[in-house]
């Protein structure tokens, strides 16, 4: 009796599992669509984002996909094997290009949607003349600072080098870390060499940066090297003792705790700054390497971009566009800017609604005071391994000046052969 | 019973051959496509098939090279003119089906196709790949580096060691004056040995800082990824395989405690590594500094090799204790009483009787932590952010997950991993072939 209450239940347990298995057939209807992002600060209003997106239009469900920082690694991996994610969030230029030129992405230079965007974004995701992603997002790297403490100290916010100097010296001799440091990871201080490498090159960037596409010239070439580096030396001396330790989370929280006045950052990290001590009050402006305040530009530009695969079935591509064209309604609008605390794209978004450094940047965008994201347009390689390695083992003593930049021209000539 | 010719070849056909094929399918044809992947210049992204091709290059190139007309039918097939792009068919819609994906064997009919004309992914380089291992790639290699030892920004060293001030500073100054003006200013002490600063003016202060920060350096060696894999290796098999032996060899006398001892020691296996890391990174921030005095261990390139040993040594030495133990226990009370009876000090006892009967384990454990050790990956990724600081703990599998995923080479990351199977191969196989000639039977 027993053996058969047991064969009874197995069986049904059997069946049980077999109609699970054929679950996606009875649903068929609801297309499925995988949404791959790195933004590691809107983890949760990703979420809200394509919830609000799937109660408009209830047969699309969105599969979220978070890789914050091997995004690049484990996006090669999925397309090697053959399951590209239908919906794919890039950082601009040339990991747009990259994809683009391999083929992996849809061409979108027909869709409304693209319209609806600042016509000077599409550079960002334009390659040989067709729009491969939607821009998303204008983000710029630069100091964030806390306005009370340089309101404690007397200190105005420094628009030349030498200001910056005598700004971190009077702060040091208060007891203020100058700068929240972050170089356990790399990432933060390949943003830093070419943040100051453009901004010391100023207009001679795009011919140079030609000339390095053709396989001529060097990392040196626009700038003074001896500047680039002190500059490097500069910040070293004036972030945390223990900045060699710090991740992001940390220099978060050593900023947002009024333990450092400033942070070389983008401004993405200032939610999270917020988030962890609301009162702060903070200011946004560019990192000054020039005597010449003109010369100091905001370093802002397209961040983020949502592309569509290549290889995603008819239906799924359908989907995946109308995703993208809801994207640029009021409502998405809304969440984007009071949510993910990110800067829109979208031609007469309102951001009237955003905080005081947010503002400074809209700012600097509209006054065109702004260097374009040069580390985005150098070749992958360059920028995920040589700047960022490289400028992490400068910081380290582990490499000299000549052998970074030996190290970045040898990457750069390897890349372009392909 | 002795088992039939019959039945022997029943049960090889029935056991041994299916595990021979999953092995040969599983192990030695990726060996072997990775062999022939290493002598590729293979970047990853390019797909296998071409996507879409410009519309007068698919003309010039494809269409009217290709002689054989079953090829070009094939081509013209999949590859559909849209705008100035021909585009492969990757989804085809039949009447009354789904819509489905293209087929590992028509994408095979395509390569196949496209590669009559010298189109496809991948090109062979010959042996490019192992010679830039060797003289092209910095990071890998052992290597000597100009270390300077002072930023201009930081403030002025009050006090500089002698024999420091004369090999780093003094020797490297090629104009004499300067020379003679900084010792004006540094002072010898001979009591401590050091050479100290004396006040100085605005005015001297900016070029004292330029001698110091264009002067200051040292001459460093900087073990590469192959030093560091080489240096973790050896200290982690050696102060390993110690720690378990010595842990073995107390737990196995008449402890009160010593279950309750053996799973404590051996808990830190359980855990998992990444787990293991992000326990030891608070340890390494918060307890240990101010019990050692040393402010930062992870994020200094010449203390964090150390302190991801220390954590490895840790984390390994409970699973060796458990084979040590068993081979402890293995040997029969009555040799050693025998021994003791014959005169044998505790020393004599333990060098001559267990350590002999000891071998296979030593063979087990070395064995295993040396194939481990060469391999190791999950823990300095976790605990070290993939290697840092400045490369400094990147063992070879992280270089080649770097080679591979960060700078697009991943026929040479191949070849490197081909490099160090062979290492593997070489390092554990003398140690097998030495240490199995030393095992006694009882």
């Amino acid at each position: 009796m027993k053996g058969r209450i047991v064969k009874g239940w197995l069986f049904l347990v059997l069946v049980g599992l077999f109609i699970c298995n054929f679950q996606g057939v009875f649903a068929a209807k609801k297309v499925q669509l995988d949404l791959f992002f790195y933004k590691q600060e809107i983890v949760k209003e990703m979420g809200e984002l394509t919830q609000a997106f799937s109660k408009k239009y209830p047969d699309v469900e969105i599969k979220l996909e978070i890789v914050p920082n091997e995004s690049m690694a484990v996006l090669r991996t999925k397309m090697a094997g053959g399951n590209a994610p239908d919906i794919i969030q890039l950082q601009s230029y040339a990991s747009v290009f990259e994809f683009a030129k391999a083929g992996w992405l849809a061409d979108l230079t027909k869709e409304p949607v693209i319209s609806k965007v600042v016509p000077s974004t599409k550079t960002a995701v334009t390659y040989n003349g067709k729009v491969y992603a939607l821009p998303m997002d204008v983000a710029g790297i630069g100091i964030i600072y806390n306005k009370d403490i340089f309101k404690k100290y007397g200190l105005k916010p420094p628009t030349t080098f030498s200001e910056l100097k005598s700004v971190c010296a009077t702060l040091k001799k208060n007891g203020v870390t100058p700068f929240a440091g972050l170089f356990k990871a790399n990432w933060s201080l390949g943003h830093f060499i070419s943040m100051v490498h453009t901004s010391l090159a100023g207009d001679k960037l795009m011919p140079w940066l030609e000339k390095m596409n053709q396989g001529k010239g060097s990392f040196a070439d626009p700038i003074n090297k001896a500047e680039l580096f002190k500059i490097m030396d500069f910040y070293k001396a004036n972030v945390d003792k223990n900045a060699a330790e710090m991740d992001w989370n940390e220099q978060q929280a050593a900023f947002a705790s009024g333990k450092a006045a400033m942070m070389v950052q983008g401004l993405w990290s200032y939610g999270a700054a917020i988030e962890t001590n609301p009162k702060l009050n903070c200011g946004f402006i560019p990192f000054p390497t020039s005597d010449n305040p003109k010369e100091n530009k905001l370093f802002a530009d397209v961040d983020s971009t949502f592309a569509i695969s290549a290889t995603s079935s008819p239906e799924k591509t359908k989907a995946a566009k109308l995703f993208l064209e809801w994207l640029a309604t009021p409502e998405a609008v809304k969440i984007w800017v009071e949510k993910c605390k990110l800067v829109p794209t979208f031609k007469g978004a309102d951001v009237s609604s955003m905080d005081a450094p947010f503002q400074d940047l809209v700012r600097y965008l509209n006054d065109g005071n702004t260097n374009p994201w040069a580390f985005a347009m150098y070749p992958v390689a360059v920028f995920e391994d040589a700047c960022k390695n490289g400028a992490q083992e400068y910081m380290f003593g582990r490499k000299n000046a000549d052998q970074v930049i030996k190290y970045i021209d040898d990457t750069w000539k390897r890349e372009i052969k392909k | 019973m002795v088992a039939s010719k019959k039945s022997k070849i029943f049960f090889f056909i029935i056991f041994l051959l299916p595990a021979l094929l999953l092995y040969s399918l599983f192990f030695i044809k990726p060996f072997i496509e990775g062999i022939h992947y290493s002598f590729t210049d293979w970047n990853g992204i390019v797909p296998e098939i071409p996507l879409s091709f410009e519309k007068t290059e698919f003309e010039t190139e494809v269409l009217a090279k290709m002689k054989s007309p079953k090829h070009l039918a094939v081509v013209k097939k999949y590859y559909r003119l849209d705008g100035d792009f021909y585009r492969l068919t990757n989804w085809i819609s039949e009447a009354g089906k789904p819509d489905r994906q293209l087929t590992n064997t028509e994408r095979q009919k395509i390569k196949k196709a496209l590669k009559t004309v010298g189109i496809s992914s991948i090109n062979y380089i010959g042996f490019e790949n192992y010679k830039q291992m060797f003289t092209n790639d910095i990071r890998f290699i052992p290597r000597f580096e100009k270390r300077f030892l002072y930023n201009e920004f930081e403030d002025l060293p009050e006090t500089i060691e002698a024999k420091a001030f004369h090999k780093y500073l003094l020797n490297n100054i090629k104009d004499p004056a300067d020379k003679k003006w900084l010792l004006t200013k540094y002072q010898f002490d001979a009591t401590a040995k050091s050479y100290h600063l004396l006040p100085y003016t605005e005015a001297e202060d900016e070029r004292l800082r330029t001698i110091l920060a264009q002067n200051m350096f040292e001459n460093k060696f900087i073990p590469g990824v192959i030093g560091f894999t080489l240096f973790f290796t050896f200290f982690n098999v050696v102060i390993t395989n110690l720690f378990a032996l010595l842990l073995a060899m107390i737990l196995d006398t008449k402890l009160r405690f010593k279950n309750a001892l053996r799973s404590i020691f051996f808990l830190p296996n359980v855990l998992s590594l990444v787990i293991v890391a992000f326990i030891w990174s608070f340890v390494f921030r918060l307890i240990l500094p101010p019990l050692t005095g040393i402010p930062i261990w992870l994020g200094n390139p010449d203390i964090a090799p150390i302190a991801v040993l220390i954590v490895s040594i840790w984390q390994g030495a409970g699973y060796l204790m458990v084979i040590y133990l068993a081979g402890l226990q293995t040997i029969p009370a009555e040799i050693t009483e025998v021994a003791e009876v014959d005169g044998a000090n505790w020393f004599q006892r333990f060098l001559h009787v267990k350590v002999p009967l000891l071998v296979p384990a030593f063979t087990i454990c070395f064995f295993y932590s040396i194939a481990n050790s060469l391999k190791m990956f999950d823990l300095i990724f976790a605990l070290t952010n993939g290697g840092g600081p400045a490369y400094a703990t990147t063992s070879i599998v992280i270089d080649i997950y770097n080679n591979a995923f960060l700078q697009n080479q991943f026929g040479y990351a191949t070849a490197k991993a081909i490099f160090l199977c062979l290492i593997i191969i070489v390092i554990t196989g003398t140690q097998l072939f030495l240490m199995k000639r030393r095992e006694v039977e009882l």
